[in-house]
């Protein structure tokens, strides 16, 4: 497994267009992973999946969706791997431990655990816990375990914050280091500092010291972190991580942070910052939103966007995904992920042929019309 | 002219079965054929493409709740319903009166139609057959329904013929208000309730009116299955040989055998959609409620004979850790369930053309109930046409 970056400077900004490779997938970055619970995505068939051109070969899932159900004892009676048993044979997955699906219950972790929210309750996970559910999992990339805390945490429990995922990174690597089933799951450390600029830095610091495959960036997609002390604190933390090891940020398209403004500063956190994967999925549309409950869609019987390629645009209008919404029909989910996937897709597949052309400055102005 | 063409394929030598092909204007449909039943212009969490990749050919859509939503003058606006759900193939929709009867607390029946009050306001409307037909009308369908007078299946006495006289009075009016004759078909439907002689007589009557298809109505609401094959049996033995014969709302497994044998052409039912909700698959031998922890290490697939995407795709440990949580897996078991009525229909009809039918009946029947404990209905009912278990 390896990582090929190029950084573009483009006036002062510092863009990075990379390539993830394993095995013989690859993918490209500034990307996107798509996000799956319990393996699927939510809504979607596969067959509605495979619709989708340039899907990342490599599927995101969190922890607190498979501790419970399947389990490990489950996955460890099937023996062939997460990504075999929710039937994305032909590629692989990627697990996080941070969970961004809600505020992070940070109080409940422990020195020595974190506790993982399900359906059913708590769960404490250790970092031996968690590197033996990873173990049966297979995964071709997995996170360290990590205690998240929210930008409005106190200076001293975010130090402490700190401080435990890096001896949480360490537990994992020893480990790892102990068990060659592990050897073909790449390890990221996770960053921490909740909103304090002092911490962030000490966090990537320490943790670049460490033999890790990337880096992920944790917390930003807290209720608590605005898009302001995302952009003051994203350039001051990744300036302190090695250039040609790749970076990941979760839940950075929090639905906290407004939509329409969403799309063009995701576009300059790329820009200035220069992260390598977000992840997001969501249930509108990416660039401006169509609320598509209202009355006006209601004899609209034009695509949800002209000239989009995706399935759902090809083959049905705004009427009917409007008749579905107000329903409640199942089939009103599915096809809103399918079209939103496809544009985010599509959205990071623009800002890397932007890149590679040098027409960043055009894409821009596009997207901030 | 009429937009439907009937051709008997092929007839089983030994029992009542057939194989026909019955040409629509949207798409020919080959039965026996089992119909989805997809109430609000879709089916349940599927798309139309994914009903198409199964490969029905034909899909029931509901005019109850397609009339008061999205409601005739969209319906109208889209093009039809076709074109509104993006549905190539061929639809049939029902009159509507069925699912009021059966939704509504208030629905009330006099000579003018249905009474019933609005679920969306204090309204009291009425369904009278012209209605019916005219939102039909605006939907679209290859195949619409009269409006019937339905009672319940184990209702007694006189209103069960005077409803049967007023489903032919009510069929006249339909006949009179349809306005697409060329493009829509309707069917009329046989009433009568568990009385022999009033089914027979509402036969008699129908039939004069030549509709390009009949329907036989008001069973499946629970009454005793040694008389509902015979209510079949005997509509099916009085109705023209040339013209398809819909049995409305059966479509367990068993039941589209078993009624295929006694001559019926066309089924509908929600009962594959709505079990796979409930988490329950269906199989060859019955079924699986995937919801039971006996399936939570049980890594094969639900059936590993069937072509589905599910059964392609996933285990049943699989399906069983994700049940409970996600809708996604009650749209694979609504694809899985679907495949299998699907594959059913399919093996019925090519059993009938080679004229291995009676044969492939005992195979079915001996796979459901291995250990011969067949129901005595379905025993008596396939004796009856010179099959014995
Ligand atoms: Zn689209
Ligand atoms: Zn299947």
């Amino acid at each position: 497994m390896n990582f090929k970056v190029r950084v573009i400077d483009l006036a002062g900004s510092c863009c990075r267009l990379g390539a993830l490779q394993f095995g013989t997938k690859v993918v490209e970055t500034p990307g996107c992973l798509i996000y799956n619970r319990s393996g699927v995505v939510p809504h979607l068939t596969p067959d509605i999946l495979e619709t989708l051109d340039n899907v990342p070969p490599i599927m995101h899932t969190p922890l607190a969706s498979i501790i419970e159900e399947p389990g490990l004892i489950k996955l460890r009676g099937y023996g062939k791997g997460l990504a075999s048993f929710i039937g994305y044979k032909d590629n692989s997955v990627y697990i996080s431990a941070s969970d961004y699906q809600g505020e992070a219950m940070y109080q409940y972790n422990e020195n020595k655990s974190i506790s993982v929210w399900t359906k059913t309750g708590r769960t404490k996970v250790t970092p031996d816990d968690y590197s033996k559910f990873v173990e049966v999992c297979r995964p071709s990339w997995y996170q360290s375990l990590c205690d998240t805390v929210p930008a409005n945490a106190s200076i001293k429990r975010t130090r402490k914050s700190v401080d435990r995922t890096l001896e949480f990174l360490d537990q994992c690597l020893k480990y790892r280091e102990k068990h060659d089933s592990l050897k073909t799951s790449e390890l990221w450390a996770a960053v921490e500092g909740g909103g304090l600029v002092d911490e962030r830095q000490r966090s990537a610091k320490e943790s670049a010291t460490r033999p890790v495959f990337g880096f992920t960036l944790e917390g930003f997609g807290s209720d608590q972190m605005n898009v302001e002390t995302i952009f003051e604190l994203l350039p001051l933390t990744t300036q302190n991580l090695p250039v040609e090891k790749p970076r990941l940020i979760h839940a950075i398209g929090s639905p906290t942070i407004n939509s329409l403004s969403r799309s063009s500063k995701l576009t300059e956190v790329e820009e200035e910052n220069g992260n390598d994967s977000s992840n997001d999925q969501d249930r509108t549309a990416t660039f401006s939103l169509l609320n598509l409950r209202e009355d006006r869609y209601n004899e609209d019987f034009s695509p949800l966007v002209s000239g989009c390629k995706c399935f759902v645009c090809s083959n049905h209008t705004r009427a009917y995904i409007h008749h579905l919404i107000i329903n409640n029909e199942m089939l009103g989910g599915v096809l809103l992920m399918t079209h939103n996937l496809f544009q985010y897709i599509e959205f990071f597949r623009c800002i890397r042929t932007s890149l590679k052309n040098n027409k960043w400055k055009e894409l821009r102005k596009l997207f901030d019309a | 002219s009429r937009a439907l063409s009937f051709k008997l394929v092929a007839e089983c030598s030994t029992s009542k079965a057939r194989a026909c092909l019955i040409t629509l204007p949207k798409c020919s449909v080959e039965s026996p054929v089992f119909m989805p039943v997809g109430t609000k212009g879709t089916m349940k969490g599927l798309t139309s493409k994914q009903l198409e990749d199964i490969g029905f050919q034909i899909i029931l859509g509901n005019t109850y709740h397609l009339g008061t939503n999205p409601g005739p003058e969209l319906m109208e606006k889209a093009n039809g319903l076709h074109d509104f759900m993006n549905w190539k193939r061929s639809i049939l929709t029902d009159s509507g009166g069925y699912q009021m009867v059966s939704l509504l607390d208030l629905a009330e029946i006099t000579e003018e139609g249905v009474k019933f009050a609005s679920p969306y306001s204090d309204d009291m409307l009425l369904l009278t057959p012209e209605r019916s037909i005219e939102i039909q009308n605006s939907i679209g369908a290859d195949i619409i329904m009269q409006l019937d007078d339905v009672v319940a299946s184990t209702t007694e006495g006189p209103r069960v013929e005077e409803a049967m006289h007023r489903t032919i009075r009510w069929l006249d009016r339909c006949i009179t208000a349809h306005k697409n004759m060329h493009c829509q078909n309707l069917f009329c439907i046989v009433q009568g309730g568990l009385d022999m002689d009033l089914r027979r007589k509402c036969v008699e009557e129908i039939v004069k009116r030549d509709t390009p298809g009949i329907a036989i109505g008001g069973l499946s609401g629970g009454e005793d299955k040694q008389v509902f094959w015979k209510v079949v049996d005997l509509c099916t033995s009085l109705l023209p040989k040339n013209k398809p014969r819909y049995l409305m709302g059966v479509g367990y497994a068993v039941d589209l055998v078993v009624c295929s044998a006694l001559g019926v052409d066309m089924y509908d039912c929600v009962y594959p959609t709505r079990t796979a909700r409930f988490g329950t698959a269906l199989v060859p031998w019955g079924q699986l409620r995937l919801k039971q922890s006996q399936y939570s290490m049980d890594f094969d697939p639900i059936d590993k004979n069937c072509p589905c995407l599910t059964c392609k795709t996933y285990t049943r440990a699989y399906l069983n850790s994700i049940i409970k949580q996600e809708t996604v897996a009650c749209h694979l078991l609504s694809i899985h369930n679907l495949t299998y009525q699907k594959q059913l229909m399919e093996s019925i009809r090519k059993n009938i053309i080679q004229n291995t039918f009676p044969q492939f009946v005992k195979d079915f029947m001996k796979e459901m109930f291995p250990d011969g404990n067949y129901p005595q209905w379905a025993v008596d009912a396939l004796a009856s046409v010179n099959i014995q278990l």
